[in-house]
Protein backbone atom coordinates (compact mmCIF):
# COMPACT_ATOMS: atom_id res chain seq x y z
CA UNK A 1 0.00 0.00 0.00
CA UNK A 2 1.10 3.85 -0.93
CA UNK A 3 2.18 5.96 2.13
CA UNK A 4 4.79 8.95 2.03
CA UNK A 5 6.33 7.21 5.55
CA UNK A 6 7.41 4.11 2.95
CA UNK A 7 8.81 6.21 0.55
CA UNK A 8 10.59 8.03 3.29
CA UNK A 9 11.43 4.82 4.73
CA UNK A 10 12.79 3.37 1.19
CA UNK A 11 14.50 6.61 0.44
CA UNK A 12 16.31 6.30 3.43
CA UNK A 13 17.40 2.77 3.07
CA UNK A 14 18.59 3.36 -0.33
CA UNK A 15 20.44 6.63 0.87
CA UNK A 16 22.25 4.89 3.51
CA UNK A 17 23.18 1.86 0.95
CA UNK A 18 24.34 4.35 -1.49
CA UNK A 19 26.82 6.14 1.26
CA UNK A 20 28.04 2.28 2.37
CA UNK A 21 28.69 1.18 -1.50
CA UNK A 22 31.26 4.03 -1.66
CA UNK A 23 32.15 4.92 1.92
CA UNK A 24 31.78 2.44 4.71
CA UNK A 25 32.33 -1.09 5.29
CA UNK A 26 30.84 -3.81 2.72
CA UNK A 27 28.63 -5.57 6.09
CA UNK A 28 26.81 -1.90 6.19
CA UNK A 29 25.61 -2.25 2.68
CA UNK A 30 24.19 -5.46 3.43
CA UNK A 31 22.10 -3.84 6.14
CA UNK A 32 20.19 -1.29 3.81
CA UNK A 33 20.05 -3.87 1.18
CA UNK A 34 18.29 -6.77 3.74
CA UNK A 35 15.64 -5.08 5.17
CA UNK A 36 14.97 -3.23 1.62
CA UNK A 37 14.48 -6.16 0.57
CA UNK A 38 12.48 -7.50 3.29
CA UNK A 39 10.26 -4.34 3.79
CA UNK A 40 9.85 -4.18 -0.28
CA UNK A 41 9.48 -5.30 -3.36
CA UNK A 42 13.01 -3.12 -4.02
CA UNK A 43 14.27 -3.41 -7.36
CA UNK A 44 17.01 -0.89 -5.70
CA UNK A 45 18.65 -3.79 -3.77
CA UNK A 46 19.74 -4.88 -7.15
CA UNK A 47 21.34 -2.00 -8.43
CA UNK A 48 23.10 -1.87 -4.92
CA UNK A 49 25.13 -4.85 -5.48
CA UNK A 50 25.65 -4.71 -8.95
CA UNK A 51 27.12 -1.21 -8.19
CA UNK A 52 29.23 -2.75 -5.25
CA UNK A 53 30.54 -5.50 -7.50
CA UNK A 54 31.34 -3.06 -10.41
CA UNK A 55 33.41 -0.90 -8.18
CA UNK A 56 35.40 -3.48 -6.13
CA UNK A 57 35.71 -6.14 -8.09
CA UNK A 58 38.51 -6.30 -10.44
CA UNK A 59 38.42 -7.63 -14.21
CA UNK A 60 35.21 -7.67 -16.16
CA UNK A 61 34.28 -11.40 -16.09
CA UNK A 62 32.42 -13.91 -14.24
CA UNK A 63 35.63 -15.07 -12.04
CA UNK A 64 35.70 -14.00 -9.12
CA UNK A 65 32.20 -14.36 -8.65
CA UNK A 66 30.72 -10.80 -7.93
CA UNK A 67 29.41 -12.07 -4.52
CA UNK A 68 27.15 -8.72 -4.09
CA UNK A 69 25.23 -9.01 -7.08
CA UNK A 70 24.13 -12.74 -6.38
CA UNK A 71 23.73 -11.58 -2.85
CA UNK A 72 20.65 -9.36 -4.53
CA UNK A 73 19.58 -11.98 -6.56
CA UNK A 74 19.07 -14.30 -3.75
CA UNK A 75 17.41 -11.51 -1.51
CA UNK A 76 15.36 -10.29 -3.87
CA UNK A 77 13.81 -13.43 -5.68
CA UNK A 78 14.69 -15.78 -2.66
CA UNK A 79 12.83 -13.77 -0.06
CA UNK A 80 9.64 -12.89 -2.84
CA UNK A 81 7.06 -15.51 -1.05
CA UNK A 82 8.01 -14.19 2.32
CA UNK A 83 7.29 -10.87 1.41
CA UNK A 84 4.32 -11.85 -0.22
CA UNK A 85 3.09 -13.25 3.12
CA UNK A 86 4.06 -9.33 4.33
CA UNK A 87 2.70 -7.24 2.01
CA UNK A 88 -0.86 -8.96 1.64
CA UNK B 1 -8.48 -6.50 -3.86
CA UNK B 2 -8.29 -5.58 -7.61
CA UNK B 3 -6.20 -2.69 -7.42
CA UNK B 4 -3.90 -4.72 -4.69
CA UNK B 5 -3.40 -7.33 -7.31
CA UNK B 6 -2.35 -4.45 -10.09
CA UNK B 7 0.07 -3.24 -7.85
CA UNK B 8 1.62 -6.64 -6.79
CA UNK B 9 1.62 -7.45 -10.50
CA UNK B 10 2.82 -3.73 -11.35
CA UNK B 11 6.07 -4.00 -8.61
CA UNK B 12 7.00 -7.85 -9.87
CA UNK B 13 6.68 -6.41 -13.41
CA UNK B 14 9.18 -3.60 -12.65
CA UNK B 15 11.85 -5.94 -10.70
CA UNK B 16 11.84 -8.91 -13.01
CA UNK B 17 12.48 -5.37 -15.63
CA UNK B 18 15.34 -4.21 -13.37
CA UNK B 19 16.99 -7.99 -12.85
CA UNK B 20 16.79 -7.79 -16.98
CA UNK B 21 18.45 -4.74 -17.06
CA UNK B 22 21.16 -6.20 -14.37
CA UNK B 23 22.37 -8.68 -16.43
CA UNK B 24 22.24 -6.55 -19.39
CA UNK B 25 24.54 -4.76 -17.75
CA UNK B 26 26.79 -7.32 -16.68
CA UNK B 27 27.06 -8.37 -20.01
CA UNK B 28 27.46 -5.65 -21.49
CA UNK B 29 30.44 -4.67 -19.21
CA UNK B 30 31.68 -8.25 -19.88
CA UNK B 31 31.96 -7.82 -23.78
CA UNK B 32 32.74 -4.08 -23.32
CA UNK B 33 36.15 -4.97 -21.11
CA UNK B 34 35.02 -3.20 -18.48
CA UNK B 35 33.38 0.10 -19.93
CA UNK B 36 30.12 0.07 -17.38
CA UNK B 37 32.97 -0.50 -14.39
CA UNK B 38 34.60 2.72 -15.48
CA UNK B 39 31.69 4.93 -15.74
CA UNK B 40 31.02 3.51 -12.19
CA UNK B 41 33.98 4.15 -10.78
CA UNK B 42 34.49 7.62 -12.03
CA UNK B 43 31.32 8.77 -10.71
CA UNK B 44 32.33 6.66 -7.72
CA UNK B 45 35.65 8.69 -7.00
CA UNK B 46 34.07 12.05 -7.98
CA UNK B 47 31.32 11.58 -4.43
CA UNK B 48 34.36 9.81 -2.71
CA UNK B 49 36.35 13.23 -3.55
CA UNK B 50 33.25 15.42 -2.58
CA UNK B 51 32.39 13.42 0.26
CA UNK B 52 35.96 13.72 2.10
CA UNK B 53 36.47 17.85 1.41
CA UNK B 54 33.05 18.00 2.63
CA UNK B 55 34.13 15.99 5.74
CA UNK B 56 37.23 17.54 6.28
CA UNK B 57 35.13 21.44 5.89
CA UNK B 58 32.58 20.25 8.42
CA UNK B 59 35.78 19.05 10.78
CA UNK B 60 38.04 21.77 10.04
CA UNK B 61 35.57 24.69 10.68
CA UNK B 62 35.88 24.43 14.56
CA UNK B 63 32.08 22.81 15.22
CA UNK B 64 32.97 20.21 16.84
CA UNK B 65 36.42 22.11 18.19
CA UNK B 66 37.27 20.07 21.35
CA UNK B 67 36.59 16.14 20.08
CA UNK B 68 38.47 17.83 16.57
CA UNK B 69 41.17 18.43 18.08
CA UNK B 70 41.19 15.61 20.63
CA UNK B 71 41.17 13.42 17.19
CA UNK B 72 43.75 15.66 15.23
CA UNK B 73 46.71 14.76 18.31
CA UNK B 74 45.49 11.51 18.31
CA UNK B 75 45.97 11.29 13.85
CA UNK B 76 49.21 13.48 14.18
CA UNK B 77 50.18 10.86 17.15
CA UNK B 78 49.12 8.07 14.81
CA UNK B 79 50.97 9.38 11.91
CA UNK B 80 54.20 10.09 14.02
CA UNK B 81 54.35 6.52 15.19
CA UNK B 82 53.47 5.23 11.27
CA UNK B 83 56.26 7.14 10.51
CA UNK B 84 58.57 5.86 12.82
CA UNK B 85 57.45 2.52 12.21
CA UNK B 86 58.71 2.81 8.42
CA UNK B 87 62.02 4.10 9.64
CA UNK B 88 62.52 1.55 11.93
CA UNK B 89 61.49 -1.32 9.58
CA UNK B 90 63.27 0.09 7.17
CA UNK B 91 66.83 0.60 8.80
CA UNK B 92 65.89 -3.18 9.94
CA UNK B 93 66.04 -3.82 6.13
CA UNK B 94 69.07 -2.03 5.98
CA UNK B 95 70.96 -4.40 8.87
CA UNK B 96 69.33 -7.88 8.13
CA UNK B 97 68.97 -7.43 4.12
CA UNK B 98 71.98 -5.51 3.56
CA UNK B 99 72.83 -7.33 -0.06
CA UNK B 100 69.28 -7.42 -1.17
CA UNK B 101 68.77 -3.89 -0.49
CA UNK B 102 71.29 -2.46 -2.42
CA UNK B 103 70.07 -4.60 -4.99
CA UNK B 104 66.78 -2.80 -4.30
CA UNK B 105 67.72 0.54 -3.76
CA UNK B 106 69.28 0.28 -7.09
CA UNK B 107 66.44 -1.25 -8.51
CA UNK B 108 64.20 1.37 -7.44
CA UNK B 109 66.79 4.23 -8.18
CA UNK B 110 66.83 2.85 -12.16
CA UNK B 111 63.01 2.13 -12.56
CA UNK B 112 60.73 4.85 -13.39
CA UNK B 113 57.34 5.34 -11.64
CA UNK B 114 54.49 7.84 -10.88
CA UNK B 115 52.99 9.20 -7.70
CA UNK B 116 49.53 8.25 -7.60
CA UNK B 117 46.73 9.48 -5.30
CA UNK B 118 44.08 6.71 -2.92
CA UNK B 119 40.92 7.97 -4.05
CA UNK B 120 38.84 5.23 -2.26
CA UNK B 121 38.62 4.17 0.75
CA UNK B 122 40.68 1.05 2.05
CA UNK B 123 38.17 -0.53 4.54
CA UNK B 124 34.80 -0.37 1.97
CA UNK B 125 35.43 -3.12 -0.32
CA UNK B 126 34.87 -6.56 0.27
CA UNK B 127 37.13 -8.07 -2.25
CA UNK B 128 40.23 -6.00 -0.62
CA UNK B 129 40.74 -3.19 -3.52
CA UNK B 130 41.14 0.13 -3.78
CA UNK B 131 41.39 2.75 -6.32
CA UNK B 132 44.17 5.61 -7.33
CA UNK B 133 44.23 8.43 -9.34
CA UNK B 134 46.19 6.97 -12.12
CA UNK B 135 45.60 4.70 -15.03
CA UNK B 136 46.56 3.60 -18.60
CA UNK B 137 46.63 7.81 -19.22
CA UNK B 138 49.25 7.81 -17.05
CA UNK B 139 51.51 4.77 -18.23
CA UNK B 140 49.87 2.43 -15.46
CA UNK B 141 49.43 -1.16 -16.75
CA UNK B 142 47.90 -4.41 -15.04
CA UNK B 143 50.63 -5.96 -12.24
CA UNK B 144 52.09 -2.62 -11.26
CA UNK B 145 53.39 -2.50 -8.10
CA UNK B 146 51.79 0.18 -5.77
CA UNK B 147 54.11 1.14 -2.76
CA UNK B 148 53.52 2.97 0.11
CA UNK B 149 56.03 4.96 2.22
CA UNK B 150 59.30 6.60 0.36
CA UNK B 151 60.83 4.16 -2.08
CA UNK B 152 64.24 5.39 -2.13
CA UNK B 153 63.83 3.81 1.73
CA UNK B 154 62.53 0.37 0.07
CA UNK B 155 59.05 1.83 0.78
CA UNK B 156 55.89 -1.42 1.62
CA UNK B 157 54.44 -3.03 -1.07
CA UNK B 158 50.80 -2.67 -0.29
CA UNK B 159 49.52 -3.95 -3.70
CA UNK B 160 48.79 -5.00 -7.30
CA UNK B 161 47.28 -2.91 -9.93
CA UNK B 162 44.30 -5.41 -11.05
CA UNK B 163 42.35 -3.31 -13.56
CA UNK B 164 42.79 0.23 -15.60
CA UNK B 165 40.90 2.35 -16.58
CA UNK B 166 41.93 5.95 -18.68
CA UNK B 167 42.31 7.63 -15.25
CA UNK B 168 41.78 5.49 -12.26
CA UNK B 169 43.38 1.91 -11.66
CA UNK B 170 41.65 -0.89 -9.36
CA UNK B 171 44.34 -2.47 -6.64
CA UNK B 172 44.53 -5.52 -5.25
CA UNK B 173 46.27 -5.42 -1.53
CA UNK B 174 48.64 -7.92 -1.16
CA UNK B 175 47.10 -8.73 1.75
CA UNK B 176 43.91 -9.05 0.84
CA UNK B 177 41.07 -11.69 2.24
CA UNK B 178 42.17 -15.09 1.11
CA UNK B 179 45.40 -13.88 -0.76
CA UNK B 180 48.55 -16.40 -0.80
CA UNK B 181 51.65 -14.65 -0.95
CA UNK B 182 54.89 -16.49 -0.55
CA UNK B 183 57.71 -14.33 1.46
CA UNK B 184 60.88 -14.88 3.66
CA UNK B 185 61.48 -13.58 7.02
CA UNK B 186 64.86 -14.26 8.55
CA UNK B 187 65.93 -16.22 5.79
CA UNK B 188 62.61 -18.60 6.48
CA UNK B 189 60.21 -18.94 3.97
CA UNK B 190 56.61 -18.47 5.04
CA UNK B 191 53.28 -18.82 3.06
CA UNK B 192 50.76 -15.55 4.39
CA UNK B 193 47.54 -15.71 3.79
CA UNK B 194 45.50 -12.30 4.00
CA UNK B 195 42.99 -11.36 6.11
CA UNK B 196 42.50 -7.76 5.12
CA UNK B 197 43.42 -4.29 6.69
CA UNK B 198 46.91 -4.67 5.98
CA UNK B 199 47.02 -8.26 7.65
CA UNK B 200 48.21 -11.76 7.12
CA UNK B 201 48.68 -14.70 8.97
CA UNK B 202 51.39 -17.43 8.56
CA UNK B 203 53.10 -20.20 9.96
CA UNK B 204 56.62 -20.95 10.81
CA UNK B 205 58.77 -23.82 12.16
CA UNK B 206 58.61 -23.99 16.00
CA UNK B 207 62.08 -23.40 16.55
CA UNK B 208 62.55 -20.44 13.89
CA UNK B 209 63.92 -17.11 15.74
CA UNK B 210 61.63 -14.66 14.44
CA UNK B 211 60.75 -11.46 16.57
CA UNK B 212 58.75 -8.25 16.37
CA UNK B 213 59.26 -6.11 14.06
CA UNK B 214 61.21 -8.22 11.26
CA UNK B 215 60.89 -7.37 7.90
CA UNK B 216 58.67 -9.43 5.55
CA UNK B 217 60.41 -9.51 1.79
CA UNK B 218 58.18 -11.24 -1.28
CA UNK B 219 60.28 -12.33 -4.35
CA UNK B 220 56.71 -12.14 -6.22
CA UNK B 221 57.09 -8.39 -5.51
CA UNK B 222 60.99 -8.46 -6.58
CA UNK B 223 62.74 -9.12 -3.35
CA UNK B 224 60.41 -5.86 -1.79
CA UNK B 225 58.88 -5.17 1.72
CA UNK B 226 55.55 -6.41 2.46
CA UNK B 227 54.78 -6.38 5.95
CA UNK B 228 56.72 -6.40 9.52
CA UNK B 229 55.94 -9.19 12.06
CA UNK B 230 53.50 -7.62 14.01
CA UNK B 231 53.11 -10.85 16.37
CA UNK B 232 54.43 -14.59 16.72
CA UNK B 233 52.28 -17.06 18.87
CA UNK B 234 53.44 -20.40 19.91
CA UNK B 235 51.17 -22.75 21.48
CA UNK B 236 52.60 -25.80 23.51
CA UNK B 237 52.36 -29.00 21.78
CA UNK B 238 52.20 -27.17 17.85
CA UNK B 239 55.06 -27.82 15.89
CA UNK B 240 54.95 -24.54 14.20
CA UNK B 241 54.04 -20.84 15.31
CA UNK B 242 51.95 -18.21 13.99
CA UNK B 243 53.32 -15.50 12.69
CA UNK B 244 50.73 -12.03 12.47
CA UNK B 245 51.92 -10.21 9.92
CA UNK B 246 50.66 -6.33 9.60
CA UNK B 247 52.04 -3.29 7.61
CA UNK B 248 53.92 -0.83 9.80
CA UNK B 249 51.64 2.27 8.04
CA UNK B 250 47.71 2.96 8.68
CA UNK B 251 46.48 2.42 5.77
CA UNK B 252 43.98 5.42 6.31
CA UNK B 253 46.78 7.43 6.53
CA UNK B 254 48.27 6.75 3.18
CA UNK B 255 46.94 9.65 0.84
CA UNK B 256 49.67 8.80 -2.18
CA UNK B 257 51.18 5.45 -3.30
CA UNK B 258 54.31 5.07 -6.06
CA UNK B 259 53.06 2.81 -8.86
CA UNK B 260 55.96 1.27 -10.40
CA UNK B 261 56.36 -1.60 -13.50
CA UNK B 262 55.85 -5.43 -12.65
Amino acid sequence: MFSFKNVYIRAILVFLGVLSVIFWSPWLVLIPMILLALLFRSWEVLLLGLAMDFMWLSGASIFPLPLFTLTALILVWGLEPFRNQLLV
Amino acid sequence: MNSYRHNNNKGRGILIFVTIIVVLLFAIDLFSRGSIRALVRTGATGMWEIGRETGDTIFGSGFFSSRRSLAQKNQALQDELSQLKVRSAAFEVLKTENESLRRIVSIVEEEDGITAPVVSSFKTSPYGTFMIGAGTEDGVQKGDLVIAGDPKFGGFVIGRVDDTDAYISLVKSIFAPGEITDAVVRDIGVSLEGRGGGQARGEIPREALVSEGDVIVSASVGARAIGIVGEVGKDSGEASQRLYVSLPISLSAIKFVYVVDK
